[in-house]
């Protein structure tokens, strides 16, 4: 008989782990008090720079090695000031674009540490686009924004991780 | 304490924890909120996760956690909540993959990031840990391999999961969240280490050794046991220890239910049928041999059943525990009465019957009797045939004036129509009480 109480004890016990997962999920899905975004500048239409897919996309694709640990603050100011001077540099553009797409590998050399970035060519154009923008977002002044046309054509092109690697624009000295 | 609030605080304190951190996490993240769904998914992730964690302390046959419950419970438990924690954290990539069809590419190895792969390879050892469960009879799968390959698979889902968790996640990104989680895992998982080391070193300072091994019936056989230096193993009649041979640390162990009278701490006795590499090799267990014991386990006991009189109905190997409990019995000048039902196929696989015979003809148990049922009855039997179903149960159970607690312990499918028969003949299943003793 005891048996009979143990199913029903697991029943039981299946439906409250759901339940407390649907909690757990509908404590972090409702809306956010204040949006930790940085606020849109003025005549900029969100929509075109596609941020919040870009935001989805940087919580599920690239936070979990890149997320800044401060709360409000998504994206690391680091990153920030990298993705800018690589966007402004000759060929910057192209490289970003492949390096979300195909990753980028190469070993280590003198002066240089061992360089690694994994391919997330399963994100959509929009998000692509809206991740990069999400890291120019402090930029001053603004660089032109990416749109979801200058991710498709890269995908006609695949790369290889070193050949992606070899092509980032070296630091102007 | 009352072991019914012991019981009690035991589950609030498993509810608890089951739930506790996928909710602490989702209250205390830093990362900026997703929609439900995704959030849902992670959240059976985390909580799939907690659960398996949790089976390393159940299964470890804590006395203090398994008595208010017996282990068989536990374990049975333990069997059918895994495969509901394996199926929360199978949901977790399938709501992802749902939302988003692309993300399926990262289940190829050659895709995703070392995150991805070892939550991967994390899935795949959960559901290999619950297919080989489910099929290790039909693939053939001896015991000793299954328990070796459910252990080294549940311990590599553990650590890809946490892999997982610490790469992948959003959640646990903050050095402190993720070191609480790591101390939760280890915490968890504490038990497989007491189990390894601290028990056998136990087991080690009370040692037995084989006195003789007899054949009692075609493929049963017992084993008697004495201490070497201690007083013996204190049980109560019924209950079962895991029994090593040879060595105090060996991986190989297997649960066998005592035979001999609980009053009789100083030489113990073992029923052991064959039906596994180990079992079948006992008859070439040599005297003197080495045996370490671990227990007792097990709720299915007279001592904790208070009752006018029993009905015992046995299967099989599940005759002995029994034994145990009419020799206490007989020892102890308890005079109840009790009726036994043993069924068998034949004749010769009813084993101990020289034990209940010579029980039931002594004249200090006159309240004793035995009934046995063949399935392929000999030439010449006067006894029951057939299996032990509603129509005979109805002719065998006794009209009286008193209520006596039924016992049953047998293969499965025994049990499970034993107990349909008794509850469509109006037994009120409080009355019931029931052993399973194939564990897997």
């Amino acid at each position: 008989m005891r048996h009979v109480y143990t199913n029903r004890v697991v029943v039981l016990m299946t439906v409250l782990l759901l339940a407390a997962a649907a909690l757990a999920a509908w404590l972090r899905s409702r809306p956010p008090a204040p949006s930790p975004a940085p606020a849109p500048r003025a005549g900029a239409p969100t929509d075109d720079r596609h941020l919040e897919a870009g935001r989805q996309a940087w919580v599920r694709a690239c936070a979990g090695c890149h997320a800044s640990g401060e709360p409000g603050r998504p994206v690391p100011s680091r990153l920030s000031r990298q993705t800018e001077q690589l966007a402004a540099a000759e060929g910057g553009r192209a490289y970003l674009v492949d390096l979300m797409l195909y990753g980028a590998s190469a070993p280590a050399e003198p002066g240089a540490r061992r360089f690694r970035h994994p391919p997330f060519d399963t994100l959509t154009d929009a998000e692509i686009a809206g991740v990069l923008n999400l890291l120019l977002a402090a930029a001053e002044p603004a660089p032109p924004p990416f749109a979801p046309a200058d991710i498709t054509p890269a995908r006609a092109t695949p790369r290889t991780r070193e050949d992606v690697a070899a092509s980032r624009p070296r630091p102007a000295d | 304490m009352n072991r019914f609030l012991v019981g009690a605080a035991w589950i609030a304190i498993y509810v608890a924890l089951a739930t506790a951190p996928a909710l602490l996490l989702a209250r205390l993240s830093p990362a900026p909120p997703r929609d439900f769904w995704t959030e849902f998914s992670v959240a059976l992730g985390f909580i799939g996760f907690v659960q398996i964690l949790i089976q390393f302390v159940l299964v470890a046959r804590f006395r203090a956690i398994t008595a208010p419950y017996g282990i068989d419970i536990i374990l049975y438990y333990h069997r059918q909540i895994g495969m509901v924690a394996t199926l929360a954290v199978l949901t977790h990539p399938v709501i992802l993959i749902a939302r988003r069809p692309a993300a399926a590419a990262l289940l190829n190895p050659l895709a995703g990031t070392w995150g991805t792969r070892a939550g991967v390879a994390a899935l795949l050892a959960l559901l290999l840990v619950v297919g080989l469960s489910i099929f290790r009879r039909r693939l053939r799968i001896g015991y000793e391999a299954w328990r070796l390959s459910h252990a080294l698979l549940a311990f590599a889902a553990v650590a890809g999961s946490l892999i997982h968790i610490a790469r992948t996640g959003v959640h646990v990104t903050a050095p402190a969240v993720l070191a609480a989680w790591v101390a939760l895992t280890c915490v968890l998982l504490t038990p497989l280490g007491y189990n390894r080391l601290i028990r056998p070193m136990l087991a080690a300072r009370r040692p037995y050794r084989v006195a003789r091994v007899e054949r009692v019936a075609d493929d049963f056989w017992t084993l008697h046991a004495e201490p070497v230096g201690h007083r013996g193993l204190a049980f109560e009649p019924g209950q079962f220890v895991w029994l090593r041979l040879h060595h105090p640390y060996s991986i190989d162990e297997h649960p066998f239910s005592i035979l001999s009278s609980s009053q009789r701490p100083g030489h113990v006795e073992f029923g052991i049928k064959e039906v596994g590499d180990f079992t079948r090799a006992v008859g070439d267990i040599a005297p003197g041999a080495a045996v370490y014991l671990e227990g007792p386990h097990g709720a299915f006991t007279t001592d904790r059943i208070p009752s006018a009189g029993y009905i015992f109905i046995a299967g099989g190997a599940g005759i002995v525990p029994f034994i145990s409990m009419l020799r206490t019995m007989a020892d102890r000048g308890d005079r109840r009465p009790v009726l036994l039902i043993y069924s068998g196929r034949t004749e010769d696989s009813l084993a101990y019957r020289d034990h209940l015979d010579r029980l039931a003809a002594q004249s200090d148990r006159p309240a004793f009797e035995v009934v046995y049922v063949l399935e392929q009855p000999p030439p010449g039997w006067t006894g029951p045939t057939g299996r032990p179903d509603t129509a005979l149960l109805r002719d065998l159970l006794p009209r009286e004036g008193i209520t006596r607690d039924i016992l049953i312990c047998g293969p499965d499918a025994m049990i499970a129509a034993v107990e349909r028969s008794l509850l469509e003949l109006g037994v009120p299943a409080s009355r019931l009480h029931t052993e399973r003793f194939e564990l897997v």
